[in-house]
Order: C-alpha cells, then structure tokens, then sequence
C-alpha cells in the first residue's frame, strides 16, 4: 500500500483520539467511582442498579418503620408496667382493709389511696405517643377514657405497620378490656372498703386479680412482639447490608485494577504521543541538497 | 530529408512537457494538504514518430522519435472506493447523530443518580409508609405532598425536556435542509463547468475534486446514488427521485404536520421523498419515532402512577371522614400534579380505610405497596378513573380500584334494573350492587367484593345525581393489561431501553468511524500526496529539463558549426 505523510499523520491523530477517549473513560470511573454514570455504558447493570436501589429504600423504610414500632411498643409497655404497679398497690391496700381491724381513718386513708391509684391508671390509660393514644385503637385522636370507669372512646381496630414485604404487625393493645376491668376492679375495691364489707373486698380483689391477670396478658403480647421486632430489625439490618454490597458490586468501579488500567492506559497515550512525534517529522525533502 | 531544425523542436517539446509536469508537481506539493484534493500526473508520450508511412516517404532509415508530449493529465482517483465511501458515510452520518441526541436524552433522565425519577418515586413511597405509621401527624402529610410534587414536577420537567430535544431535532432538520440545498446548487453549478470542460476534450480534474467533495457532504446527509454521464455532468437521486440533473435541481423542505411527525418533502413539487440514511434520516428516526416512544413511556410511568394511587386514595377516607378524592391531577408526565385540594389541605390525604379513625394508616400502607405492584388496565377500559360521567354533569369516576383481578380480566357492568349495577367477568359470573343516590359534594364507593373491583364516584359541590343516573352512567368495561407491573419497574424498562438503544448507537457509529477511517486510507493511497514522491519526482523532472536544455545546446552549436564556420575554405 503506498502510504503518504497524511496517512500516517491522521492514523497517530485517530491513534491518540482513540487513547484519549479510553482515557476519558477510565477517569470517569476513577473521579466518580462509579463503573458508570449513563445507561448506556452499561444497560445491564444500571437496570440492576436501579432495581437494588429500589429494594434498598424499601428495606430502609421498613428499619424505619420497627423503629417507630419499637418505640410506640415500648411505650406501650412502659404504660402497662406503670398500671401493673397500680394493681399490685391496690392489691396491697384491700389485702390491709380486709385483714385488720381498722379504723374509719384507716379506711378513708386507703380510699383516698385508692383514688389516687385510680387516677394514675386514667393518666396510664390515655398515654400517647407521638401525639397518638396508644390505647385507644384507630381512633388515636381520641382520649381512650375521658373519665375513670366511663364508656370507652376508642375502637377494637389495629394499627398496623409494615415490617417487610407483606409483613404487617399490629403494635396496639385496644383498652377496653385491659383498662376497663381495672376501672371496674378500683371502683369495686373502692365501694367495699368504705362499706367495711369484708366479702365484698377479697370479691373485688378476686376481680382485681383477674383485671391484673388480662394486663400481664397484654404485656407478655406487647413483649413477644417487641421480640420479633428485634428478629426483623437484625434481618433488615442484614438485609441492608447485603443490598449496600449488592449495589457496590454492580455500581462501583474496581479501584485497584480502574487505577492500574488507568496508567497502563496514560502509558499507552505518552507512547502514541512519542512515537507520533517522530513519525510526522522527517521527509525526504530534508536530506536533499 | 530530415530538416537540420528537427532537434531544436524535439529538445523544445521536451523542454515544454517536462516544465509542464514540473509545474503540475508544484500544483501536487501546493495541494498536499487540500481536503479532497486528488494527485494529478502528466502522462508524458512519445510524439508521431517522422515521417508516416507514404508513398514517397524519404529513404533514410527508420521512423525517427519527435521528441515527448504530455498527453493528458489524470487524476488519481478510485472511483469505487468513492462509491463504498459515500454509502458508509451516509451510515456514519446516520449513527453519529443518533449517538450524540441519545446523549442528551440520557442527560435528560439522570440516571443512575440520587435526584433521578426514579429516586424521586422511592422518596415518593416512602412518605405514603411514613403517612401509614403517623397518619394524624399534619408535618407527616405535608411531608408526603411535597414528595409528590417534587416527583410531578420531574415527570414535567423530563417531559417537556424530551420535547425540547424533540423540537431541536426538528429545528437542526430545518438547519441541515438549508444545508443539503446549498449543496445541491453548488453541484448543479459544478455540473455546468463541467460538462463545458469535457466538451473542449480537456479533463477538469479540479472541479472534479471539488464535485466529489460535495458529494461526500451531501452522503453525510442523506445516502444518494450518484451516476455520471458521458458528457461528465453528475445525476445525484435520492432513491428513485432525481435531486441533481445536469443544472436541474429539486430543493427539499422539513415540516412538523398536525399529529406532530416531522416530515421531508419536495420545495416546490407535491410529495415526499423517502430518505434511506445520513443524518438526515436519522434525525427523522429520532424525531418521529425513538423520542415519541420515550415520551409513550414515561406518560405510561405517569399514566400508571396517577390512576392506580388515584383509584386507592378515591376508596380511602382522610381525616375529616370524606373519601373519593383523587391524589393526583392530570392524565399523564406533561400535567401530572398534586390535586389542589390536597395541596391546599394535607388532612384531606386518604389514609384510612374507615371513617373516623385517626390513627388508621391501612389506605396509606396500601398506596405505598403499589410500589411493588400495580394493576395497569388496558387501553380498552371504557371506565378510567378521572372520567367525567356521561349524562350527570359534575360528576367524576375518581377511582377504579382492581386488586382482586389477575392480569387479562374483563370485567362488564351493565344496569340490570333501577338503580342497580351489574359486574359480569369473562365466565359470565356476576354480582350485583345496589347503588345508593348521590349527594352534592360526595362520594359513593361501590365495591365488587367478588372481583376485587371498587368503583369510586365523586361529585361536585354543585352536582348531584340518583342512583339510577348513577347505574346509566357507570356502564362501560374495565380491562386489565397483559402484566401486572409498577411504575418503579415501567420507569426501568425505560431507562434500559434508553441504555441499550444508545449503546448501540456508540457501537455502530464507532465501527462506522473505523470503515470510514479504513476506505479514507485506502483512498489516500491512491489519490494522497507523497511529498517524498513529489520530491524525487522534481528531481527526475529537473534532471530532464536540464538535460534537453543541453540538448538544445549540442544541436545550437551543430547549427552553429553548420553555418557560421562551414564553407569558409579559401577565404
């Protein structure tokens, strides 16, 4: 083939574009870290990519909502300990009136206790948490009990939240049966002591027991599901990880080897360079005369 | 008798041709570098040797050489590669264009990234499950429109930008056009010189250069076919339609008609040529088919997202116990928006599945679980949700939940009595619902439990309508599509496609860059300048110049020996 001086300079310009070009490339993945920043350097893995970002986000989200699970469990669980300890004292107090010989002070005494106890149960029975009462099933912007012993507001449905794909949990425990016994319990022990009816009293104690047995109940519910709780954070937790990996596998560059391909290539660029210098230059017009 | 002259005319043709082969080696070396420039090379030939064959032809011996010609002067050219050439740079032409639009149309959607569409719709989900878990919470709510109008003003936004890229294209139609003209005026003028060249028998080399040239700019635009007559001229013909003939010319013009394609067609005669390659098809390729299936896919996104969260949010109740509101406005990516009476008040957000309870976020959780999977119907449903009932005016079909149904379902109301609406499926199974009148400014969901159908109407402060305008009105077909799918995954295969279609325009444009870059080697070997061969050739030429201008001497002083110093005896 006869070539000529502008063959040879337009193969080391294309030469040197080509180099450039790869180079461009690798400096790309190098400042950015990223195997790619376009669909179309690799169509494969940024629908991958897309689809792990998806998931991450969901699996982010559901961390976020046993957080708040969690939290509204624990409050939950806070309440139900607090009227556990109001039974117990209540227990104690109609233990008392029954057992002794008392006096009219005495008994006045344990029922302004006895009051008391009822009112904290109220206040336990109508907690919120962010902004929500957690006693009062859906209807959250309720007071579950605007008075001891009254009707209840509130309604049997459940607050669910989702912990995973098609994974719902219901964090709350409806207050009917869990603060109305106890209501009626008080009030029971509450009427007896004062009448000075020592039947009445171990009966309303036989209730109260009852009431505090339900409590317990709810409690041992409200802990195992904190439990499971715990259960699916640790596999979120995994799980989140493992799409942090996935994503980094198919979105990051290799930095090792895109730094050495990145100098294997810059050597390639100088040599095209070097060897393009000496090709343009001579011609035979330089050795006439 | 040979005249004693005849050496002086043979050292002075040789003289004449050997001066004009110098000069044609100046013209080379001045065009080294002249793009399209072919070498030119005097074809030097013996003169008609003396005497000619005749009757009474003198009788010394042999015919006697007159010395040298240059015969003609031809350019070095391939006129094959030429033609390979012009129908691969029709290709690169092609490939090049749709390579450097995609690139833009991948800048438009921004992926992979964190501020993305599809970042954006994840963002969006998640609000719908932070409503589910704090549905009372009025920061939460307003937290989850403004997710929503961040995501409705992106879908706008890559919208109108791939419209923009759109409307470019249509405009760099019009640039090129004005272009692709230019260049068919400056053939047919080419043409003209031409042809008045070839008739005087001399070869115009460097109108000949010039004329490939232009027919290489021109295959960038558009693949032409080009046939030269005997008398020179170049017909160039798009397709079967002349473009150039001789100094004929037909311009051509670009036009957008009413249903948006752009389109190609003759200045000044009725039709349209089809245009098989170059740019300018490419562009035509882009404008009217590749961007329009990307705005069709993205508007199936919107499409997608707007009736299947409309259809749940219409079912749901919001904090004030109403339902049957849309969450979205619009009908696609170029209008989707947050509705103003959810942007107004973010209490109205449906995230309860019964009246009344504050803290139920069983709508909202149902919402954000359409990112996962999404009933998409199919074009054939009569019932969309956002259709304005026919007959009662004011009234809207704001939602057509289907969650029950499995992909490919038909489903058919019919009114089968007063005030009474009949669902019927493709095995001819039906449940009957008995609808209740509606007030102004209500909703009325109407659940097909069997199917997994809800139907929600809504109307107007000003509007109401009764039970049987109802059942009149809501007659019609719900179809689901083929495959189930979510906008997440739509959004997806979008971008993959986006992916692999500008993958594939690199690629091709790169292998056309290296034919190309192969067929200009080819060619410059023949056609190149060598500056080295130029060279020695000078010093060939030189060499001979100098040696007939001795010549010229030798017979100079023979002639001068002949008549200044000859027959002088004696004097």
């Amino acid at each position: 083939m006869r070539i000529t001086h502008n063959v040879l300079s337009e193969t080391v310009l294309a030469g040197l574009n080509a180099a450039l070009e790869r180079l461009d490339r690798l400096q790309d993945q190098v400042t950015s870290g990223k195997r790619f920043t376009r669909p179309s350097h690799d169509p494969v893995g940024v629908a991958r990519s897309l689809d792990h970002r998806t998931a991450l986000a969901a699996t982010e989200q559901y961390l976020r909502n046993v957080d708040s699970a969690l939290a509204w469990l624990q409050a939950t669980d806070i309440a139900l300990a607090g009227a556990g300890d109001v039974f117990q004292r209540a227990r104690e107090l109609g233990v008392r009136a029954a057992n002794n010989a008392l006096s009219a002070d005495d008994r006045s005494a344990i029922v302004a206790e006895l009051d008391q106890l009822t009112a904290q149960l109220l206040e336990l029975s109508n907690t919120s948490y962010d902004d929500q009462y957690l006693f009062a099933g859906l209807k959250t912007g309720t007071r579950p009990f605007a008075v001891a012993g009254g009707p209840y507001q509130g309604d049997t449905g459940q607050v669910l939240r989702e912990v995973g794909p098609q994974s719902v949990l219901a964090v709350n425990i409806p207050g009917q049966p869990a603060f109305s016994d106890g209501f009626a319990a008080l009030a029971g022990l509450r009427a007896a002591v004062l009448s000075n009816d020592g039947v009445a009293i171990s009966s309303a104690l036989a209730t109260l027991d009852t009431a505090h047995a339900g409590l317990l109940a709810a409690r041992a519910q409200a802990g195992a599901k904190m439990n499971r709780l715990e259960a699916v954070m640790q596999q979120l937790q995994e799980q989140r990880t493992n799409l942090k990996q996935l994503l980094s596998q198919v979105e990051d560059a290799d930095m090792a080897e895109t730094l050495v391909l990145y100098n294997e290539q810059q050597n390639v660029y100088r040599a095209a360079l070097g060897a393009g210098a000496r090709a343009i230059q001579p011609s035979l017009l330089d050795y006439l005369g | 008798m040979r005249s004693s002259f005849f050496g002086l005319e043979t050292g002075l043709r040789a003289l004449l041709a050997q001066q004009q082969a110098i000069d044609l080696t100046g013209h080379n070396i001045a065009n080294a570098n002249t793009p399209g420039f072919s070498r030119q090379v005097a074809r030097l030939e013996a003169t008609t040797p003396y005497p000619v064959p005749a009757f009474n032809r003198m009788s010394s011996a042999g015919q006697m050489g007159t010395g040298v010609i240059a015969g003609s002067i031809e350019r070095m050219r391939d006129l094959f590669i030429d033609m390979q050439l012009r129908t691969e740079l029709a290709a690169q032409g092609d490939w090049t264009i749709t390579r450097d639009m995609l690139a833009r149309v991948e800048a438009v959607m921004n992926e992979p990234s964190d501020s993305g569409l599809n970042a954006l719709l994840n963002r969006f989900w998640d609000g719908w499950q932070d409503v589910s878990t704090s549905p009372q919470n009025l920061s939460v709510r307003a937290s989850l429109v403004e997710r929503a109008a961040g995501l409705a003003e992106a879908f706008q936004r890559q919208h109108s930008q791939l419209r923009t890229v759109q409307s470019d294209i249509a405009e760099q139609v019009a640039i090129s056009l004005r272009q692709f003209n230019s260049l068919l005026d400056r053939l047919a003028a080419l043409n003209v010189q031409i042809v008045g060249v070839t008739n005087t028998g001399n070869q115009p080399n460097d109108f000949f250069d010039r004329r490939d040239q232009l027919l290489e700019e021109l295959s960038k635009l558009a693949k032409v076919r080009v046939t030269i007559a005997p008398d020179g001229a170049a017909i160039v013909q798009l397709g079967s339609a002349l473009l150039v003939d001789r100094d004929q010319v037909h311009h051509l013009t670009s036009a957008v008609d009413s249903s948006g394609t752009l389109e190609i067609r003759w200045a000044n005669e009725p039709g349209a040529p089809v245009i098989s390659g170059g740019e300018l098809a490419g562009l035509l390729r882009l404008h009217n088919e590749t961007i329009p299936e990307y705005l069709e896919r993205l508007d199936a996104v919107a499409r997608l997202l707007i009736e299947s969260v409309n259809s749940a949010h219409a079912a749901g109740y919001d904090l004030n116990g109403e339902s049957g509101r849309p969450f979205f406005a619009g009908s696609g990516a170029g209008d989707i928006a947050v509705a103003d009476a959810i942007v107004a008040d973010s209490s109205r957000i449906a995230a309860a599945s019964t009246p009344g309870a504050s803290g139920d976020g069983s709508r909202a959780l149902a919402i954000a679980r359409l990112r996962d999977d999404a009933t998409i119907l199919d074009a054939a449903t009569a019932l969309r949700p956002g259709t304005a009932l026919p007959g009662v005016p004011g009234v809207t079909l704001t939602g057509v939940e289907v969650t029950g149904a499995p992909p490919g379902a038909r489903f058919t109301l019919t009114r089968t009595a007063s005030g009474q609406l009949t669902m019927t499926d493709g095995n001819s199974t039906s449940q009957t619902v008995t609808l209740a009148d509606l007030p102004s400014g209500g909703a009325q969901i109407i659940n097909f439990s069997l199917f997994g159908v809800t139907l929600v109407v809504r109307s107007d402060t000003s509007a109401s309508a009764t039970a049987d305008q109802l059942a009149t009105a809501l007659q019609g077909q719900i179809a689901t599509a083929a495959a189930k799918g979510s906008a997440n995954s739509l959004y997806q295969a979008l971008i993959v496609r986006l992916g692999i279609d500008g993958r594939t325009a690199q690629e091709m444009s790169a292998n056309q860059d290296t034919l190309v870059q192969h067929l200009q080697r080819r060619r410059e070997a023949v056609s190149g300048v060598s500056l080295d061969e130029e060279a020695t050739n000078l010093v060939r030429l030189q060499h001979a110049y100098q040696a007939a201008a001795r010549f010229i001497t030798a017979v100079d002083q023979m002639l001068d020996r002949l008549i200044n110093n000859t027959g002088i005896v004696g004097r």
